[in-house]
């Protein structure tokens, strides 16, 4: 029988969620989950949800710490949100904040530029979400 | 599709990539709405990714996206393939569900609700990464930091306050995931009452006894809430929780105190009567009708009242950061074009039966319609 993807993951959604929340037993979060792994999966799959299974005993990850170039960007990128005025002058400074932020990335260390780019996902979608709102009437 | 950029020809190696990928993230949490047509279009280089809800393209960023789906990397790279898959997961979520919920009584169809499926769409990719990424061949990659960060910290805090015994964070994620994205706060409210209600609320009441949890969650900050820090969506979060156990403890009281008697609330989506009473059409606002998902035309077509895109739907390289598209189309993006497989990325391909599930049905570069209006 293969391994229920969806269902595993739901499974150790809950499971992870327990364990940071509630603090509940890891051990008994790994029995249950492996309950849900049968026994003829593909070894590929029994793998994954070994792997999923191991990280739940896992520490979190400390906070990674960022250079000033990563909080400058992050600075920008709040006083756009905060741009008062029509759509048009919203959308100007969240262009131009994004534009200073992919200059900052540029400057950045290789492993921490990509997370300074990925500042802009969100404006991206704001800027969309100004242009063309989900329910016109609604505004 | 955004003006002047390219389709990714179906038989590239990266747009194979893209499929399996966008597959994955579909097993992980299945959902029966696929609004994705099967055109991929290779974004500029100041964007990450968008579904458009005119055409049902998706556009990712073929410096910041594409070029990173490879597998496995052994030259480096963990950053720069984690944000890639987080903007597919977060994409995927998108596509996969319809916005609108026209027949539901507890469907909220107000703009506040952008914020509310960005936030989810993020908790989506943010819970699924580690995941997704060993399932799909690339390793244990650096879990991102989350975008969207009020939206984030506000829908996880609702999670938080949903999930309990009976549904958890999983069983709540599952159903968010599924949408329509108008029924997200009637699904966390659901969430609430199984947890803490469901002992006392009759099943025949509980349609509205969830509208009444809605209430409190509409916090008027959910407006504006896209545009800022996170502290700002744990204090919404925070908001909420007060009211809602205000709300619980009424509706426990109530029932208490007169059984047989159903808790008066109405739900928010007021037009739902009307539809059933088979006056849809002329209930519903006309703009953005294509967004109402039909499971049999997936990819709905032009706006129904026949209105040009407005102004700024033209979303090009050259407005995004003064960069042309022709000048993203250089040497960097040649593996657009090639056939030759991206190293690693068809290393490890779990069978899981759903890779092209859906693409055989999708025509053949077809090319999605001008204008955009994106997720």
């Amino acid at each position: 029988m293969p391994l229920d993807i969806a269902k595993f993951n739901s499974a150790y959604t809950d499971a992870r969620d327990r364990v940071e929340r509630e603090q509940a037993d890891v051990a008994t979060q790994q029995t249950h989950l492996r309950t849900l792994v049968p026994e003829d999966a593909t070894q590929e799959h029994r793998d994954w949800a070994e792997y999923l299974i191991a990280s739940l005993a896992r520490p979190p990850a400390p906070p990674r710490q960022w250079s000033e170039l990563y909080h400058e960007a992050g600075r920008i990128q709040v006083a756009a949100y905060q741009a008062e005025g029509t759509v048009e002058e919203q959308i100007a400074a969240l262009r131009e904040a994004r534009r200073r932020i992919w200059e900052i990335a540029d400057r950045a260390a290789e492993d921490e530029a990509p997370h300074i780019r990925a500042m802009t996902r969100s404006m991206e979608h704001i800027e969309d979400g100004l242009r063309n709102p989900l329910w016109p009437q609604d505004d | 599709m955004q003006s002047g950029l390219p389709l990714v020809p179906r038989e590239a190696a990266v747009y194979r990539e893209f499929e399996r990928l966008y597959h994955l993230a579909r097993t992980l949490r299945p959902t029966a709405t696929d609004r994705w047509t099967g055109d991929l279009v290779a974004g500029g280089t100041e964007s990450w990714g968008s579904v458009d809800r005119k055409s049902g393209a998706i556009t990712l960023s073929a410096q910041h996206v594409l070029r990173h789906l490879r597998g496995s990397d052994s030259r480096g790279g963990a950053d720069q393939q984690a944000q890639a898959l987080a903007t597919i997961l977060h994409e995927a979520t998108h596509a996969g569900m319809a916005l609108e919920a026209p027949t539901a009584a507890n469907a909220v169809h107000r703009n506040l609700m952008w914020n509310v499926m960005e936030g989810v769409a993020e908790v989506r990719a943010m819970a699924d990464i580690p995941a997704f990424a060993v399932l799909a061949g690339y390793g244990e990659l650096p879990v991102p930091p989350p975008q969207y960060p009020a939206p984030y910290s506000a829908i996880d805090g609702l999670l938080k306050q949903a999930s309990g015994p009976r549904r958890g964070r999983g069983s709540l994620l599952d159903a968010l995931s599924r949408g329509p994205g108008a029924l997200h706060l009637d699904e966390l409210a659901d969430g609430v009452l199984q947890n803490r209600l469901a002992d006392v609320v009759p099943v025949g009441d509980q349609q509205a006894v969830r509208a009444a949890l809605i209430e409190p969650m509409l916090h008027p900050a959910w407006g504006h809430i896209g545009k800022m820090a996170s502290g700002i969506g744990e204090s919404v979060a925070r908001d909420i929780q007060i009211k809602l156990n205000s709300t619980v403890d009424e509706i426990r009281q109530h029932y208490r105190a007169q059984p047989g008697q159903p808790f008066p609330a109405e739900g928010p989506n007021a037009e739902a009567a009307g539809i059933a009473d088979g006056n849809r059409l002329a209930v519903l606002p006309a703009p953005n009708a294509s967004d109402r998902v039909d499971r049999s035309a997936p990819a709905a077509g032009g706006r129904p009242d026949g209105s040009s895109p407005e102004i700024g739907d033209q979303v090009d390289g050259a407005g995004r950061g003064g960069r042309t598209p022709a000048e993203g189309r250089g040497s960097e993006m040649r593996f657009l074009d090639g056939v030759a497989p991206a190293a690693g990325a068809t290393a490890r391909r779990p069978s899981l039966g759903q890779g092209t599930r859906g693409a055989a049905q999708r025509a053949k570069g077809r090319r999605p319609e001008s204008g955009v209006e994106r997720e």
